[in-house]
């Protein structure tokens, strides 16, 4: 099988991915400490901690909070907040894992929310989610990298204003971390939403959630930290605070050994390696009158969305499944509202994401396959 | 041929049901060639797995490749009863259905 889909989930892993949980399995940490706060070296949970917050740009592993993915991240974030009767900015380009909560908060009256438009590539300006802040914004929420387009917003672009009118800022790195370079420190982001799973080779059901000292969220859920026992409410130390229950250790494992593998690679070859195949892909389909490309190459994305004339998108990656063993993802992405502004709703598109191991044949069987199709 | 089983396949939207048909054994050119007697029928011999679809406008597509035993059907929200009857005796037809279709 040819595996296009690494935006929704990567595949393959590399090897030391592999090699890790198996070691974790075949030697998991049986003595009695719960794992993560101790500091020490031996210590799996906290070194992955020292890890992402190196990767990440901060001097604060204490202050990665282990979630289950990035929805669990974004919930954490944004029913953590103290947003009551405040006004809320997010962007068209957002994932349901960031609509769904705010919009639950609106429709409970509890927030106002603005949604930046995004233009018809797939581009949010910096300057309109500027022009949105009221005097009682109380929060910004915006994607870095979309999951349908590959469009960035630029995230010191954003911060810069909010913190100058101390707005706190959460950004969702989902398709980013891994893929572009993020700095929490110079960037200065208040809160980080990231998964394991994508760029960051992890397993799925492992990511993370920044949070800045300055900001206070509310636990979502509270219970057994392993430690301070005797407490009958939640120790409010860092990062127990926000993490009862037992954590999903061979995701934190993996975890780890994903964002080695990245490191030694580097970020920006990982990047120029996805872009290339993206760009070849991109330049073959422009030159089939029958293929819509949706957005552009003018920010360098890893990913690609298109659509066929008169082919039904979900049929589209149904052919490509069953025909020419190529996994790609159809649909609207879990992001309705980009489609809405990409003239792609209510159908969707075809999304093509390599990852680092993709090579150009591969792309080139695709180019091959869609060929094909068209011609139908 | 039978249907062994349907499941649903769960997809991004609200607006139609797409279901996995089982059948009992794999799909031949002649039960493809049947299915061109009941609708819009396409058919790609030339790709890597030939694909057919049957498409009956209104009521439901119907797509898969030929020598596997699965098939894809998606079916019209506003009428699934209608959709699942009409594709139930058009499949009658040709297999003999061991156990009524349900949605
Ligand atoms: C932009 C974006 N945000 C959030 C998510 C949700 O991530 P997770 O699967 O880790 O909950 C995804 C995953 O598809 C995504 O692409």
């Amino acid at each position: 099988m040819i595996y296009l889909n690494n935006a929704a989930t990567s595949f393959p892993k590399p090897s030391s991915v592999h090699q890790a949980v198996i070691e974790y399995l075949q030697n998991p940490p049986l003595q009695q400490e719960r794992m993560g706060y101790s500091k020490s070296s031996s210590d799996r949970v906290w070194k992955c901690r020292e890890k992402l917050a190196k990767f990440f740009g901060t001097q604060h592993p204490e202050r990665i909070i282990f979630t289950s993915g990035s929805t669990e991240a974004l919930n954490l974030a944004i029913f953590g907040l103290d947003l009551q009767s405040g006004h809320v900015i997010t962007t068209a380009i957002e994932h349901n894992s960031v609509i769904r909560p705010l919009k639950k908060l609106e429709y409970s009256h509890i927030i106002e929310l603005t949604i930046v438009p995004c233009d018809s590539a797939g581009y949010v300006d910096p300057a309109d989610i500027a022009q949105a802040i009221r005097p009682n914004t109380k929060a910004i929420v915006f994607n870095h990298c979309s999951n349908v387009t590959g469009s960035c917003i630029n995230i010191s672009s954003v911060t810069e204003i909010a913190n100058a009118k101390k707005i706190p800022v959460l950004v969702d790195v989902s398709q980013s971390a891994g893929t572009l370079a993020i700095d929490i420190e110079k960037d200065h982001i208040d809160l980080l939403a990231f998964t394991g799973h994508k760029s960051l080779y992890g397993l799925p059901g492992i990511g993370g959630l920044y949070i800045a000292p300055e900001i206070h969220l509310k636990p979502l859920k509270v219970g057994g930290t392993g430690i301070k026992s005797e407490l009958l409410e939640q120790p409010q130390d860092m990062p127990i605070y926000y993490e009862s229950g037992t954590l999903n250790l061979p995701g934190i494992v993996s975890l780890a050994a994903g964002i080695d593998f990245v490191m030694e690679q580097g970020i920006e070859e990982i990047h120029h390696r996805k872009y290339t195949l993206i760009r070849l892909l991109y330049e073959e389909l422009a030159r089939m009158p029958e293929v819509r490309l949706i957005g552009n190459l003018s920010q360098e994305p890893t990913l690609l969305s298109f659509q066929i004339q008169g082919k039904e998108p979900g049929d589209v990656a149904y052919m490509l499944d069953t025909c020419f063993d190529i996994a790609v993802r159809s649909g609207l992405h879990c992001a309705p509202l980009i489609h809405q502004a990409l003239g792609t709703y209510p159908r969707g598109s075809i999304r093509a994401s390599p990852s680092y191991f993709t090579t150009e044949e591969e792309i080139m069987t695709l180019i091959h396959a869609i060929q094909k199709i068209v011609t139908l | 041929m039978k249907i062994l089983q349907i499941t649903d396949v769960p997809d991004c939207f609200n607006t139609s049901l797409t279901k996995e048909i089982l059948f009992d054994q794999p799909v031949t050119k002649d039960y493809i060639q049947y299915l061109g007697q009941h609708g819009q029928l396409d058919y790609y011999a030339e790709f890597p797995r030939p694909f057919y679809k049957l498409q009956k406008s209104g009521y439901y597509i119907l797509q898969g490749v030929e020598g596997t035993d699965t098939a894809r059907v998606i079916l019209d929200r506003t009428r699934v009863q209608e959709a699942l009857q009409n594709l139930t005796e058009m499949l009658i037809g040709f297999i003999v259905i061991d156990h009524s279709i349900s949605c």
